[in-house]
């Protein structure tokens, strides 16, 4: 090492915290090549306000941060009361163990690698969902609206007893703080859930569908509350919830599909991780076996093969039920979008995503208006939200395929 | 920030001040007591000033982590030579030297980055010991620098970069020793800063004092 870089490096060492580093700045992170292969490569953050603290123009990366499951529930008051409660301290800054090599930072541990790595994926979901069109308050510059990013972050009961729920292998986005966990590395292999692209894409996903959904709707908020409060559903609602739930997740998948630009976006994070999480891969794979089986009606009748079935512990008729893995009709929905757009996902990210977040407002406003929710709900103006022609008869095609009860009910019209 | 005051514990208090059974020392020697051969004995194996002392080391050092949630671990081996330069009962200093070497890592088999650094870790240390024939019981004090490097190692996959580092360290803490004849026992515990990050160890140690 020359004698001028030892004294960079001891300098950097002695004054970190002085001064912010700001963007652009080069971060030595993971990334996934053009084949999807996990390497490790420079990568430029355009958006970090100050590396040192984990700072950055849209969301913090913040340290320590419990979140209290019991303020989660704790929905009074308007959304930012709401988020304000909900995040409580909000965590602490970033202690990142770097140094400067050949002007770009590298990590000295893994944390730091961690948060490099999570800090570029989310950058670039923002910019995915900057292109394909996003206007709603999940992809906002404004100060306020800064999301937090929890770095080993965990969901505990309460504060005064954080015992924790969810605290290891996962990522996940927390509506009422506005924000998402990425949880520490515990018994899972392969690359951490969190510092992989794809997952971070699809938990970005979710902000988008919150967001548009439900907070840039009028009246929208009081719906998602409404759900969320909902404690004793009825067999009815129970199956909306279900249901709901299982579009999150689809649409996230999609989203990631057209951030990543590859259909394995997030079947593959699960691949090599070894566990209960290989499983997953089928049933997340848009090509996979279970994808080409499974459909609204074979779900909902409990006509599909018993083995997929039990795969996605569904056991009662019309979905009533509040432990099945509501991943399953994720897929679903996740499959018939990728056949609309002809197995390509630049297709899905330059057509389908951009028709998804057309949609997704129109979504809420049915919502809004009191309709009781099924997959029509966002088919139909999914439909509509895609150019005539070509496309959206593709769109129908796979539609009818996997949701042919609700053709035959006439309730997506545009594809009659 | 460098620790800069040589710590020196005065641990002695009215309760812990040596009984008539006790190891005496030359001043408590009475000449004419009939048990003065056996004192001086004592007195003869723990008063030749200089005693030299060679023993394994195992540490363990933790630092807050980027997440500020979980520690940076640090496992250290490695073997410290030392001289102190009063073995007997009553106040010493001393001063001892170590080669540690020491193993971190965290992440999945696939991903992961983990550091290999050596150091050479240099002491002053200044205490009390109290002694029960051939039985001693020290507390003390210490302060002292590390310097060394290593190798920083990030593995993705079939991915991997290895780095060497520079590492500077200072670090103060109280350590508790045992002596049984020339056998020797020390538990201790500091604080100290490493690279611009505040680092606490604990440290066992076992051998011998000539």
């Amino acid at each position: 090492m020359k004698t001028d870089r030892l004294l960079v490096c001891i300098l950097l060492a002695v004054c970190a915290g002085c001064s912010p580093i700001g963007a652009p700045v080069v971060v030595e992170a993971l990334v996934l090549d053009d084949d999807a292969v996990a390497v490790i490569a420079d990568v430029t953050l355009d958006s970090v306000i100050d590396l040192n603290t984990g700072r950055g123009e849209r969301f913090d990366v913040r340290g320590g941060w419990r979140v209290s499951g019991i303020d989660l529930l704790d929905t009074a008051g308007d959304l930012d009361e709401v988020i304000a409660r909900a995040r409580g301290d909000g965590g602490a800054d970033i202690a990142p163990h770097m140094h400067l090599d050949d002007d770009r930072y590298v990590a000295d541990d893994y944390e730091t690698l961690f948060y490099f790595t999570v800090f570029a994926n989310f950058e670039a979901a923002f910019r995915a969902a900057d292109a394909v069109g996003d206007k709603s308050r999940a992809t906002s510059s404004k100060p306020e609206d800064r999301a937090i990013v929890g770095l080993f972050a965990s969901l505990v009961l309460a504060p005064f007893l954080p015992l924790p729920l969810v605290s290891a292998d996962n990522a996940a986005y927390v509506g009422p703080v506005d924000g998402w966990l990425a949880l520490r590395t515990a018994f899972q292999q392969g690359v951490p859930f969190a510092m992989h692209r794809g997952v971070i894409a699809h938990e970005f996903g979710h902000r988008l569908f919150f967001h548009n959904v439900f907070t840039g709707v009028d009246g929208g908020f009081d719906v998602w509350r409404a759900n969320l409060a909902e404690t004793d559903p009825s067999d009815a609602e129970l199956r909306a919830l279900m249901l709901l739930r299982g579009l999150d997740e689809g649409l996230a998948d999609v989203f990631a599909i057209s951030a990543e630009r590859s259909k394995d976006a997030v079947a593959a994070a699960f691949a090599v991780a070894g566990g209960p999480y290989v499983a997953e891969t089928d049933r997340r794979d848009v090509e996979g076996p279970f994808a080409a089986a499974a459909t609204y009606d074979n779900l909902r009748d409990l006509s599909l093969d018993a083995d997929f079935l039990k795969a996605c512990a569904l056991k009662k008729p019309e979905f009533q039920q509040s432990d099945f893995n509501f991943y399953c009709v994720g897929t679903v929905v996740a499959a018939a979008l990728w056949q609309a757009a002809e197995a390509d996902a630049v297709v899905v990210a330059e057509e389908i995503e951009p028709a998804v977040i057309a949609a997704l407002p129109k979504l809420g406003e049915r919502l809004v208006a009191g309709e009781a929710f099924d997959l029509d709900l966002f088919l139909e103006p999914f439909v509509q939200a895609l150019a005539p022609g070509r496309r959206r008869e593709l769109a129908c095609t796979a539609i009818e395929k996997r949701f042919k009860s609700l053709i035959d009910a006439n309730r997506v019209p545009s594809c009659s | 920030m460098l620790v800069s005051v040589f710590l020196a514990l005065q641990l002695a208090t009215a309760s812990a001040v040596p009984s008539e059974s006790a190891a005496p020392t030359t001043s408590h020697v009475d000449p004419d007591n009939d048990s003065a051969t056996t004192d001086d004995k004592t007195v003869d194996e723990h008063v030749d000033g200089i005693a030299l002392s060679v023993e394994p080391v195992l540490q363990l050092s933790a630092r807050g982590a980027a997440s500020r949630v979980d520690t940076s671990m640090t496992t250290w081996l490695g073997v410290r030579v030392g001289v102190i330069a009063n073995d007997a009962a009553g106040p010493f200093v001393g001063a001892d030297a170590a080669v540690l070497v020491g193993a971190e890592g965290a992440g999945t088999n696939e991903v992961k980055v983990t550091r290999a650094p050596a150091v050479v870790d240099v002491r002053g240390l200044a205490g009390w010991r109290w002694l029960r024939g051939f039985v001693g019981l020290a507390g003390y004090g210490y302060v002292g620098g590390a310097v060394g490097g290593g190798t920083t190692t990030t593995q993705v996959f079939d991915d991997k970069v290895d780095r060497g580092f520079f590492t500077l360290g200072a670090t103060g803490g109280v350590g508790l020793e045992t002596t049984f004849g020339i056998g020797l026992v020390r538990l201790e515990t500091g604080v100290g800063v490493r690279d611009a990050h505040v680092e606490m160890h604990g440290t066992f140690a076992a051998g011998v004092r000539f």
